[in-house]
């Protein structure tokens, strides 16, 4: 369906060439604005919604939009990793209620490719 | 404009593995654990942390033996679902390495819930799991093991020579760069395929799929096209899932007992088609049914679970957490209230899946396709229904194992520059037609257009899924166009190149679909694949595997009937 990135939030990971957003999605539906050093995602209708991007974004910019033909506005639900074995999620409904669940969890912050710092999109955004 | 002229990297290795999703990682690490300095590089469409059907985590293991089961219990209760048909030899070994090879991923730090000591069942066969991480686990065992990972490359064709797969090409889909890469073996681990057919979700959330819609069936068109013998293409993956989100419903019906229901609040299974503890409904008669009563206006079909606590709930919306986030957030956004409308079940797919159906390569026991140096292992492998992430794990392990011994013994590989320029041209043409500013075809257009006439005419929602030798016909005629319309696809940029190779995979992939549909004259699962010209199962005739192998040359579809032998396949095993 699709995600939002918060253009306030994102700074584009500063100078990395290739922040977590980008390198987490499987569909490769996300790529860095150099210029404007921001995350830019390339075509809604082929998000899956899976939140890979969400995780693992430093600044909480990125929200998951679920198309409003099959849900209603006015609820979020966000992750944030506490530490490495614990995701809290928030769930809020459209009154304002919140609950947050814990997900123990491994997680593990995507590792640094020595690729990654060569790396050059050549071909973008023709 | 000139033509574009990509960096072209050759590399040579003992070990190719293409697609690090479950069974990809598994051979890896097998591989590096049987032999410490052989080379091994696993090419991988996106980033191993997150790929495949497992980046968003799951929060079972669906084919495990549990307390008071055994492997030939297991084995007993796939062949009932799969209708008296499957490679028993294939689910057996697996059965017998499951728990062990469970136990492997435990090791690495998979977190399972256990109850004093003792996995927590979710089903007879399952237990649960906090798997959120999954993959980016999968992903750090793999960093340990000294493999090469080439991320963002996807695979395109293999390389062959005379018969024989000596490795793959593919290209990197940011930077366009190209990559042939030759190996003594290669295992072909890319899983299923969704988007051959138009999904019951369309337009904006098209991809509010249950599969994921980045396995495209590129393993199986790469085999398609090299000549291997495929198996059981027409036995479709259909599954009920929760409608709208496609979210798994295992653990609703079998975890949290949530009773099915019709609109008149009646458990139909048991009511109107005497399903019952001991005559148990088969995965693809729960579709069938519930197509059932859909079509006698009885829907929707919900479950209902009005007996749960607020505590239950919370336990149930933290275990899809692990898995399906965003249902989490549509229930809450919908205020899907307990004692009203329930959650209501929808169908996903078809896909074409050899991890819980069975259409994949064909083969041995060891997981040889039949194309030498060429290994199957995972979603991508036939013959094995409900194998689930487990038995992934089990045949990535065989294929490793296997695919090192061969290796031993083989063979040069050569890559030769007349094929490598080949495949050159037909990797980037869509790219040069773009630049030369050639009329032509997006992929997302075709991509449309191939699933609109699949599910109209070859058994999609459209028509519930039924199928007919007639319409199954008007969709072969139409696939053959649009097969040629594969000539003016344009490729603005290299992410869109991948769009177009997708495109074109799923189109033979199609091809194949329809040939296997026509061939199967009975209604061996129905819901799956219910001929209406056929409507009953015949086992004087079909109780044999349907297979085709597509003719290299010629392009020609060679379909043959393979007899079934339980005894044969088991020979030695039990
Ligand atoms: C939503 C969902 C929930 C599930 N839940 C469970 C569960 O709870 N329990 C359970 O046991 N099973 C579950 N399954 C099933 C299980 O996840 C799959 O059976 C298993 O992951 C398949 O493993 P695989 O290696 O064959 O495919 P995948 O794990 O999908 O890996 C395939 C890999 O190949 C890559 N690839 C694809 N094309 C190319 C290409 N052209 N070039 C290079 N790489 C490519 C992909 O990016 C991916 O990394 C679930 C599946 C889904 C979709
Ligand atoms: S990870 Fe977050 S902050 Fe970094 S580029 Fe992506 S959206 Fe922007
Ligand atoms: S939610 Fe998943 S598919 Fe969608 S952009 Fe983020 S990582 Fe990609």
């Amino acid at each position: 369906m699709t995600i939002t990135i918060d253009k306030k939030k994102c700074d584009g990971c500063g100078l990395s060439k290739q922040p977590p957003c980008m390198k987490s999605c499987p569909g490769n539906l996300i790529y860095k604005e150099f210029s404007m050093k921001k995350a830019v995602l390339r075509c809604g209708a082929d998000c899956w919604d899976c939140y890979c991007c969400v995780k693992v974004c430093p600044k909480e910019a990125i929200d998951v939009v679920l198309a409003y033909e099959i849900s209603n506005r006015g609820a979020f639900l966000k992750p944030k990793a506490l530490d490495s074995n614990t995701i809290e999620w928030v769930l809020q409904d459209k009154q304002g209620n919140s609950t947050s669940y814990r997900q123990s969890t491994q997680y593990l912050p995507l590792e640094q490719d020595a690729a990654d710092e060569t790396f050059t999109e050549i071909g973008e955004g023709i | 404009m000139e033509t574009y002229k990509p960096a072209i990297n050759h590399i040579d290795t003992d070990i190719l593995i293409i697609g690090g999703g479950a069974a990809g990682c598994a051979a890896a690490i097998e591989a590096r654990e049987t032999s410490p300095h052989a080379r091994i590089i696993i090419m991988e469409k996106a980033q191993i942390e997150r790929s495949g059907c497992l980046a968003s985590g799951i929060n079972a293991i669906n084919a495990y033996i549990t307390e008071n089961q055994t492997p030939e219990s297991y084995l007993e209760y796939v062949k009932n679902d799969s209708h008296g048909l499957l490679r028993d030899d294939l689910v057996y070994t697996i059965a017998c390495r499951i728990n062990q090879a469970t136990a492997r991923v435990e090791s690495w730090g998979l977190p399972i819930m256990k109850d004093q000591g003792k996995p927590l069942q979710k089903g007879p066969r399952s237990i649960r799991i906090k798997g959120e991480s999954i993959k980016p686990i999968h992903a750090k065992k793999v960093r340990e093991s000294a493999i090469t990972v080439l991320n963002r490359v996807t695979a395109t064709n293999f390389i062959v020579n005379r018969g024989s797969v000596v490795g793959a090409y593919g290209f990197n889909l940011r930077t366009g760069q190209f990559y042939a890469i030759t190996a003594k073996g290669v295992i072909i681990a890319t899983g299923g395929a969704s988007g051959i057919y138009r999904s019951s979700n369309t337009g904006e959330i098209a991809h509010r799929m249950w599969y994921s819609p980045f396995n495209t069936g590129a393993g199986y068109a790469m085999g398609i096209r090299a000549g291997a013998e495929m198996t059981s293409f027409e036995m479709r993956f259909i599954p009920t899932r929760i409608k709208d989100s496609a979210t798994p419903t295992g653990i609703l019906a079998q975890t949290f007992n949530m009773p099915q229901v019709n609109i008149l609040g009646e458990q139909f299974l048991k009511k109107r088609y005497g399903f019952t503890r001991d005559k148990k409904v088969t995965s693809c008669e729960r579709l069938h049914y519930m197509f059932k009563e859909l079509k006698a206006g009885r829907g929707p079909i919900s479950f209902t679970m009005d007996h749960l606590t607020g505590e239950q709930i919370d336990d149930l919306k933290l275990t899809l957490l692990d898995m399906s986030p965003a249902f989490v957030l549509q229930w809450t956004a919908n205020a899907i209230d307990k004692h009203q409308e329930g959650i209501e079940i929808g169908t996903s797919g078809p896909y074409i899946n050899g991890g819980h159906t069975q259409s994949g390569y064909w083969i041995d026991r060891e997981r040889r396709t039949t194309l030498p140096g060429l290994y199957a292992a995972g979603d991508v492998a036939g013959g094995a229904p409900k194998k689930y992430v487990s038995g992934c794990w089990v045949e990535g392990s065989i294929a490793a194992t296997t695919c090192l011994a061969d290796s031993a013994v083989q063979k040069e590989t050569q890559l030769y520059e007349k094929d490598l320029q080949t495949e050159l041209a037909r990797t980037y043409k869509p790219h040069n037609l773009y630049n030369e500013k050639k009329d032509g075809i997006f992929p997302q257009e075709m991509e449309t257009k191939l699933q609109k006439l699949m599910d109209e005419y070859a058994g999609g929602i459209y028509t519930f899924y039924d199928l007919h030798e007639r319409r199954l016909q008007i969709a072969q005629r139409q696939l053959l166009e649009l097969k040629k319309d594969g000539e003016m696809l344009l490729a603005r940029d290299f992410h869109e190149l991948n769009l177009c190779h997708e495109v074109l995979d799923r189109i033979d992939v199609a091809e194949v679909v329809i040939a296997h549909l026509l061939t199967r004259k009975e209604t061996r699962w129905p819901g799956y694949q219910t001929r209406i010209d056929f409507p009953d199962q015949d086992d004087t005739n079909w109780l044999c595997f349907v297979n085709s192998i597509r003719d290299p040359r010629s392009g020609e579809i060679h379909m043959t009937k393979k007899p079934y032998d339980a005894d044969a396949l088991l020979k030695d095993l039990y």
